[in-house]
């Protein structure tokens, strides 16, 4: 039996103020602050009670500037948390990287804890106490290199996907949470919760035209060998270790209107799973392949997904790979 | 890539490093490509690279 369906909800769009770290963090700050109560389409934004969707941000400033934000789900069992940070040079402790990646000066890092404690602070090895830190992957390359920097987070009731568009033409994103539904109560094919946890980054090389049928840098669910790569992390169920994403879809990609819309005019929702180093892990939920799309662009007759959002690569050419995350 | 690849990437990308702290679970005891460097197994689940004054370098974890 599948878990509960997420609900994806986006936030309004906020650009950074100026090209530095703090400003990219300031920006995602607006985007998800606790004040904000409705989403970008006007729907409400609620923090608790069955289906909300609204996570629990925090912002950690160190003398009044910005070095990270923490967020919390608003439901779960699993006290999973999410870090987005980064500071203009390493602090001391150095954040825990997550191979192959390293600290980049300016640059955004993410990461993920899962059975958190206590916060303690975003660079410290145990950031949330306990030992289920995943170490921060990367999300663009140094804020310093960019001309402007579009903050932007869909919300679900388990996972993010948080977004920058950067230069106005370039789409860079990292999927967050419990992102798999192994479809099993198998105890050792999920948490206890039921539910696989990790996420995966486009990394320094914006999103491609082919970002899902290629698996080289500029895609999502693929594991380049170096800093900086695509790279794809899903928790081994109960314990600290990570491992890395295998894809095991046959797909060339380049899914076209013509292939992804039926002869009514609808537009198909391909569901897609996914496969890890130790093992096959499930589905990806509520994400489906769609027909090209535009960034931000918003989908209302997909059949099986009602309504979705869609992921893409370019803000003007609406051809190439697309992921739809259901609404 | 293997622990040892991880870890060897690592120094690599920080060539001042002397001493390499790692994980007991990941069976790496000595790092070929780098002689020079010094391996301290721990029973921290992360590494940590140091330079010949013991200063820190850099944290990562390594993945399967």
């Amino acid at each position: 039996m599948s878990l509960e369906t997420l609900r994806h909800r986006r936030l309004a769009t906020v650009n950074a103020a100026t090209m530095t770290i703090p400003a990219v963090l300031d920006a995602f700050w607006a985007v998800v602050d606790p004040t904000v109560t409705t989403y970008s389409d006007g729907s409400a934004r609620a923090f608790s009670g069955v289906g909300a969707t609204g996570w629990t941000w925090t912002r950690v400033q160190v003398s009044g500037v910005t070095e990270a934000l923490y967020a919390t789900p608003p439901g779960g069992t699993m006290a999973q948390r999410v870090i987005l940070a980064g500071r203009f040079a390493a602090p001391a402790p150095s954040p825990t990287m997550i191979s192959p990646d390293t600290f980049l000066a300016s640059g955004l890092l993410v990461g993920q804890q899962l059975s958190a404690g206590a916060f303690t602070t975003w660079n410290s090895a145990t950031p949330f106490t306990n030992g289920r830190w995943s170490g921060y992957t990367r999300l663009g390359n140094a804020a310093t290199t960019y001309t402007s920097i579009a903050c932007c987070v869909y919300e679900t009731q388990e996972t993010l996907w948080v977004e920058m568009l950067v230069n106005g033409a370039s789409v860079l994103v990292v999927p967050i949470g419990a992102l798999y539904d192994p479809e099993t109560v198998s105890a050792a094919a999920c948490e206890t919760d039921g539910r696989r946890y990790g996420f995966t980054t486009s990394g320094g090389t914006a999103l491609g035209s082919n970002f899902l049928g290629a698996a080289g840098t500029g895609t999502l669910w693929a594991q380049g060998v170096n800093a900086g790569n695509t790279h794809g992390y899903i928790w081994r169920p109960g314990v600290t270790t990570i491992d890395t994403v295998v894809r095991h879809w046959t797909s060339t990609g380049a899914a076209t209107a013509v292939t992804q819309t039926n002869l009514a005019g609808e537009f198909a929702g391909n569901p897609f799973f996914m496969a890890s180093t130790s093992g096959f892990v499930g589905r990806v939920r509520e994400t489906y392949w769609g027909r090209p799309v535009l960034y931000h662009q918003r989908i209302d007759t997909t059949p099986g997904v009602t309504a979705a959002y869609g992921i893409a690569h370019s803000t003007s050419s609406a051809t190439g790979d697309a992921l739809f995350l259901k609404y | 890539m293997s622990n040892l690849e991880q870890i060897e990437q690592y120094v690599g990308y920080y060539p001042e490093t002397a001493f390499a702290s790692v994980p007991v679970t990941c069976g790496v005891t000595q790092l070929p490509a780098y002689p020079g460097v010094e391996v301290h197994v721990w029973t921290e689940d992360y590494c940590e690279l140091a330079d010949k004054t013991g200063a820190e370098i850099a944290r990562f974890k390594l993945v399967g």
